[in-house]
């Protein structure tokens, strides 16, 4: 799926810089970066893979890339929407056997690396920070049970079955939520295969859609008690964006009808992949392939960074939907390593709603 | 057509056309190198700057030493540490420094993001470092806080680095140095392109002429001229760029891990190469513009005016008036530039005025003499340029030499006795006292507390660094002081203090002067009995002896300074920490070998030096590559006379030994010339740069036998182009120059 | 009768890249102390190679010469450079001064390495006209009392033999005879021997004697 895909360029692009390669000529000086394994070294996901539960919360060392990622629509007491979102990858350099130890903390390892970013969306403001560390020393990693995902500070974390906390912060901005998820696992694609190319290449992928949020979101030190409903992706694979494959256009979206939909697109044109996911109010789950998807922008937002696709039309005619998606007024630019668009957005159309919508390719 | 004929001279003198095409490359490459160089040392140095100011070590309340679970802990808490795994090696790099780029924003004092890369050695990546750790080599692990961030949780705190040594002010005087020395090269290249462009253009006169004749306007040939030029400018301004870069490349190999190893910090690797390149252009730009200028105006060749000496005193006037008294440095440099301007200005006339021949002499040698005229007028650019390149490499030598001297006695001071333990917080002296005093393998040992005084002045209170140690350690009384009374030592074991240089200048004090100290409320009146150099801080300090010290005295930071016996008698360094910790009662103690501190010093500044005064040799290079150039070209259109000198008799011998002596006056006169640019330069260097940049002076200092070595290089360049000049079939001239009425005298 | 110069059986030619170009072939003349020749000839005639190997400058293929009593064949460099220097006088077409020097400094200068006294070096220039002209410099003066100076120069450290290229060469025919009559004049009453080469056949009929390079070389 388009996320994916992003994550995929995005960890690919923080490997490339983590590792110094950009501005330092000999990167041997960061051997143990520089050094990573190949991708065939990696277990590649494959229709035949099964997600299990709880155990596929955790980390997986035998895949490259991996991601927690949560976004959310809220709204303040006041009774105005807030976004939220709250990412935390995982990079591997070296993959690891599932059954193994790894190597003591000690010896400073670098079998992976991780990345978090944490940002807030409000009154047409967006705030956004990320952090970086290495694995296996304790100040970033990922337990499946009781769940737990963490970063110097900023973790997700399981205070009691059904009930999470959230905390992360920037510099200008906190928050502290508390999580309650539903209960319904969708599993995307083929059980949990989700394809990303016509040639088979494909990630495990699985969402809660409906969490439960309430707490407190802090921006330029004011607090703000929130309540609303959260977007849970888990998602692994091995593989990086064929180079041929430019630019992902991501949604996720709740609407007023009790139905969810997930639809992305890889690439631009009409070659472009696409796929998605339709939960119906009656919880049936339907995998959408490309020829069931219309999805196309309909008109533009200048920024500082390229003009970005802020309305668009998305269509699922055997399904009788047609949806126009808005992104309120507002630059969202995560401006971190490698920029991407991710911004709240309301649903008109067919059916009326909220979600969020991930853009990237999009840099001048 | 036209085009072809205009640069048909080139396909007659295609080495006319070498030579431009390689000064403009060389100055390219040496402004790139220079620019690199100097941008490169001070990136790292304002990194490692913001670093030692406000960065802290986190240790553990413990004492034990603090590990990676420590560092991930920390973390946990919010707190922005960051590793630095110091490992021993068995090759010359002596250590490395294991770092980790995930963490390293944290340095920065960024909490946030990446981005982030690094110079190499002695860098590597900490697991990389961990490894070598566990292969048995000897490591330290240190976690650093950027200062002010928020309190640390229990179990933690806080500690100043006594791992680093703060060279602080020094090195920034040393690169505000090799700032203004970057400024030279550019200016002294700028001449020699100009004074091979228009020497060049001098000899295609004729035939542009020609052109003329034939119907060609001025204004289109100068078009052609100026194209021809721009063409050639940035066909050497690539691989002169690419040169410059590969060249400080090899140059800085060393360099940015050696300030990186000072400071112990990371070297940012800025990216400045779009912005080198474009300055380098730009300054390509400006210097061809020059040369156009003179097209434009259509006086090419002519530059020499009756009224430049008078200028050149006039501006050699102002410059002091602005120098002497100056309080900024842009007035410092302004007037320097000044100064050298005149000089520029006035050294071919003065040249003229010196070397013109009294009618009392021999003939021949009054020949020489009205030959030396000629080249002096001719020369008259890259004179200046060789003259100011041979000035700033005297400079950068006495500069260099100076701070060699300066930097190894300081160190010498700072880095007394063998070994430098930290008093652990809370721990009385007495113990490890007696304990020193006990053992026959410590030859001398003393200790220095340091804290905070305030100091009467005027009636005010002002608040200045202390500094109290056992003043009649041996080690002490060898500091060399600027000024002191006559028994400073003595003086001060009787409750007089020291000052620092910073702390005098400030002040206005003067071994004599008396001053009120308030140490822990107490006030008492003191002498000043004399005044220490002290580069590595801005601050004030007051130095007394720990004897004079009032009851309520609370030192901010103890520590020992002890030197081990030689020989079989002394104690291993292990046995001393160990004494230390059993005296103490303490599990571990912060000790600095200071042995191994100054070597790794000594050998970065050594690096930094060789570097600097590569910079000026190549230089000096560039300006004789020039001159010699010039000088030939020169030289040989003087062929017909040298011929005549034949015709009327003399032997081939004797005619070489004339040329080449009248060769060898012209570069002496240069050198005699450049002697007063390089004595001012260094001068304005040391006594005016450093004390209205920083507040201390370095000790002036010349060097003449130096200045001989120059005066052997000058005359092997004389002897190499009296040679070239005399050399060739011109016993028979065959073809005699036309006259140009005012260009001989 | 003294010979100030015996040439026998001289030949010269220059290497070119397609082979040897001879200059001349068998040359044979006598000049007698005190007597005029005038070399002539068109272009490329060899006029100026013949004074150059009579100075001392070029050597010979074939053939034998003596200057001034001494044989060519034997002289070194360094012995021809001493003839130049106080006994044979060498003046060009143009060019003949130091441009940096004076007119009065060059004639010191060549009198100087003669190793004659700089005593009447002011009365050679007045009398060759130059009074008052001696401290200009060459290029502040016309052609023709640039090569008055020349001769000055030539006369100020007596020669016992005169080697003059086209030495009005370069003047208008009025200053031509002017200079023509000082060195014609001078060389008469110090009794200096004179080889003159010349394109002007009026300036060749004053000489004693006539030598064409065009005829073979045959005096």
């Amino acid at each position: 799926m388009t996320r994916t895909l992003i994550r995929y360029a995005l960890a690919a692009i923080w490997l490339v810089m983590a590792a110094g390669c950009t501005e330092t000529p000999e990167p041997e000086g960061f051997a143990g970066l520089a050094d990573s394994a190949p991708e065939s070294d990696f277990h590649q996901p494959s229709p035949e893979d099964r997600i299990e539960l709880p155990e596929d919360w955790g980390p997986h060392p035998e895949h490259r890339i991996e991601w927690w990622y949560l976004t959310a629509n809220l709204e303040t007491a006041e009774g105005e929407p807030m976004g939220i979102q709250w990412t935390q990858f995982r990079q591997g350099l070296e993959p690891r056997p599932e059954a193994e130890e790894p190597p003591p903390a000690s010896r400073w390892p670098l079998q992976s690396a991780w990345m978090a970013h944490g940002a807030v969306s409000f009154q047409g403001n967006h705030w956004f920070s990320e952090r970086f560390a290495r694995g296996n020393i304790g100040q970033a990693g990922a337990r499946a049970e009781p769940l737990q995902v963490w970063l110097d500070h900023w973790q997700l974390e399981a205070v009691e079955p059904g009930r999470w906390q959230l905390t992360a912060s920037g510099e200008s901005w906190s928050y502290q939520l508390e999580l309650v998820p539903d209960d319904r696992i969708i599993r995307h694609g083929d059980q949990g295969f989700s394809a990303k190319a016509d040639n088979g290449q494909g990630s495990m992928y699985f969402s809660l859609t409906d969490i439960a949020i309430s707490g407190t979101v802090t921006v330029d030190g004011v607090g703000h008690q929130v309540t609303g409903t959260g977007w849970l992706d888990r998602e692994w694979s091995s593989q990086f964006l064929r180079s041929d494959q430019q630019g992902w256009d991501w949604f996720a979206l709740r609407l007023d009808d009790g139905s969810r939909l997930m639809v992305f697109r890889v690439g631009r044109g009409e070659d472009a992949f696409r796929s998605g996911t339709l939960v119906n109010a009656d919880g049936s789950v339907h995998s959408l392939t490309r020829g069931q998807i219309r999805l196309a922008a309909e008109s533009y937002r200048e920024t500082e960074r390229g003009d970005i696709p802020v309305t668009w039309r998305i269509e699922v005619p055997s399904r009788a939907l047609d949806l126009v998606v808005n992104a309120p007024q507002g630059d969202y630019w995560n401006a971190g390593l490698y920029p991407y668009w991710e911004s709240p957005v309301t649903v008109t159309g067919t059916a009326n709603g909220e979600g969020y919508m991930e853009l990237t390719g999009y840099t001048q | 057509m036209i085009l072809r004929a205009v640069l048909s001279h080139y396909r007659r003198h295609p080495l006319q056309l070498l030579a431009l095409w390689l000064i403009l490359t060389l100055a390219t490459a040496l402004w790139s190198g220079v620019w690199s160089l100097t941008g490169q040392a001070r990136d790292s140095m304002t990194a490692g700057d913001s670093q030692l100011s406000g960065r802290q070590q986190v240790v553990r309340s413990d004492g034990a030493p603090v590990t990676v679970a420590d560092f991930a802990s920390l973390r946990r808490h919010g707190l922005c540490v960051f590793p630095w795994l110091q490992v021993a090696t068995d090759d010359a790099r002596g250590q490395v420094v294991g770092i980790d780029p995930l963490a390293m924003a944290c340095s920065r004092g960024a909490a946030t993001g990446s981005g982030f890369s690094m110079d190499g050695q002695p860098f590597v990546d900490i697991a990389e470092a961990a490894e070598r750790a566990a292969s048995g080599h000897s490591a330290t692990l240190r976690l650093y806080v950027t200062k002010g961030d928020a309190s640390l949780p229990e179990g933690w705190q806080r500690q100043g680095d006594p791992g680093g040594l703060s060279t602080g002010e020094l090195s920034d005087s040393f690169l505000l140095n090799l700032d203004a020395l970057g400024l030279l090269v550019v200016l002294v290249s700028a001449l020699l392109i100009r004074s091979v462009y228009t020497l060049g253009l001098a000899q295609r006169r004729e035939s542009l002429g020609l052109l003329e004749r034939y119907g060609v306007t001025r204004r289109r040939l100068r078009l052609h001229l100026l194209l021809e030029l721009m063409v050639l400018a940035a066909l050497g301004v690539v691989p002169g760029y690419l040169l410059g870069q590969g060249l400080a490349d090899v140059l800085a190999g060393g360099f940015g891990a050696a300030l990186g190893n000072l400071f112990e910090t990371d070297l940012l690797a800025t990216g400045e190469s779009l912005t080198g390149f474009l300055v380098t252009l730009v300054m390509m730009i400006l210097v061809v513009l020059w040369c156009g200028l003179d097209l434009l105006r259509g006086n090419a060749g002519r530059t020499r005016s009756k009224a430049h000496p008078v200028m050149g005193a006039v501006l050699i006037l102002a410059g002091m008036v602005l120098v002497v008294p100056a309080q900024s440095l842009v007035t410092v440099f302004l007037g320097t530039g000044l100064v050298l301007a005149g000089a520029g200005l006035m050294t071919p006339a003065l040249l003229g005025w010196c070397l013109s021949p009294s009618p009392h002499m021999p003939p021949l040698k009054l020949w020489r003499r009205r030959e030396l005229g000629v080249l002096a007028g001719r020369l008259a650019l890259p004179l200046v340029a060789l003259q100011l390149a041979a000035g700033t490499v005297i400079a950068v030598h006495a500069l260099v030499s100076t701070f060699e001297g300066t930097f190894h006695e300081w160190l010498d001071q700072r880095l007394a006795g063998d070994v430098f333990v930290e008093v652990p917080e809370g721990k009385p002296l007495a113990p490890a006292a007696t304990w020193l005093e006990s053992q026959d393998g410590v030859a001398q040992w003393h200790p220095v507390l340091r804290g905070a005084a305030g100091l009467g002045m005027n009636g005010e209170n002002r608040q200045v660094d202390l500094m109290a140690t056992d003043t009649t350690s041996t080690l002490i009384r060898q500091w060399s002081l600027l000024a002191s009374v006559s028994q400073p030592w003595q003086a001060l074991a009787d409750g007089d203090v020291l000052v620092n240089e910073q702390l005098a200048r400030r002040q206005d004090l003067k071994p004599g002067s008396q001053l009120t100290l308030v140490i822990a409320d107490k006030e008492r009146v003191v002498e000043v009995v004399g005044v220490y150099a002290d580069y590595g801080r801005p601050a004030g300090e007051v130095l007394v002896d720990t004897r004079h010290l009032p009851d309520g005295f609370v030192s901010g930071f103890r520590s020992l300074t002890i030197d081990l016996a030689d020989g079989s008698g002394g104690v291993s360094r292990s046995d001393l920490v160990a004494g230390l910790e059993a005296a103490w009662q303490v599990g571990s103690l912060q000790v600095r070998d200071n042995e191994t501190i100054h070597r790794l010093a000594t050998r970065i500044f050594d690096q930094t030096f060789a570097l600097t005064r590569s910079i000026s040799y190549l230089t000096l290079l560039l300006a004789g590559v020039a001159l010699l150039m010039t000088g030939w070209v020169v030289l040989r259109s003087r062929a017909w006379y040298f011929g005549l000198l034949s015709a009327w008799g003399l032997t081939h011998r004797q005619r070489r030994q004339t040329i080449t002596m009248l060769t060898a006056e012209f570069m002496v006169a240069i050198w005699v010339a450049a002697l007063p640019v390089g004595i001012a330069l260094t001068w304005v260097l040391v006594d005016r740069i450093n004390p209205v940049a920083f507040g201390w002076t370095l000790p002036m200092a010349i060097y003449p036998g130096y200045w001989l070595e120059l005066l052997l290089l000058f005359g092997l360049a004389a002897v190499v182009v009296g040679w070239l000049a005399s050399s060739g079939r011109t016993e028979a001239p065959v073809q005699a120059p036309r006259l140009d009425g005012g260009q001989e005298r | 009768m003294v010979t100030s110069v015996n040439v026998s059986g001289l030949s010269k030619s220059y290497n070119t890249g397609s082979g040897a170009v001879p200059v001349f072939l068998d040359l044979s003349f006598q000049l007698a102390a005190g007597e005029s020749l005038a070399l002539t000839g068109p272009s490329g005639s060899g006029k100026s190679t013949l004074l150059n190997i009579l100075c001392g400058v070029e050597g010979v293929d074939d053939g034998s010469m003596q200057v001034l009593g001494r044989d060519g064949a034997t002289l070194t460099a360094d012995q021809w450079a001493g003839l130049r220097r106080r006994r044979v006088g060498v003046v060009f077409q143009d060019s003949n001064l130091m441009p940096a020097m004076t007119l009065e400094e060059n004639v010191k200068l060549r009198a100087d390495l003669a190793g004659r006294s700089f005593g009447p070096v002011r009365d050679w220039l007045a009398r060759l006209g130059l009074a008052g002209l001696e401290q200009r410099y060459p290029d502040q003066v016309s052609g023709g009392q640039r090569q008055r100076a020349a001769l000055a120069m030539v006369f100020a450290m007596g020669p016992d033999l005169v080697l003059a290229d086209e030495p009005t060469g370069s003047l208008d025919r009025h200053t031509a005879r002017d200079v023509a009559d000082a060195l014609f004049h001078w060389q008469r009453t110090q009794g200096c021997g004179l080889i003159l080469a010349t394109h002007d056949l009026a300036l060749a009929e004053r000489c004693d004697r006539r030598l064409d390079l065009a005829e073979g070389g045959q005096g």
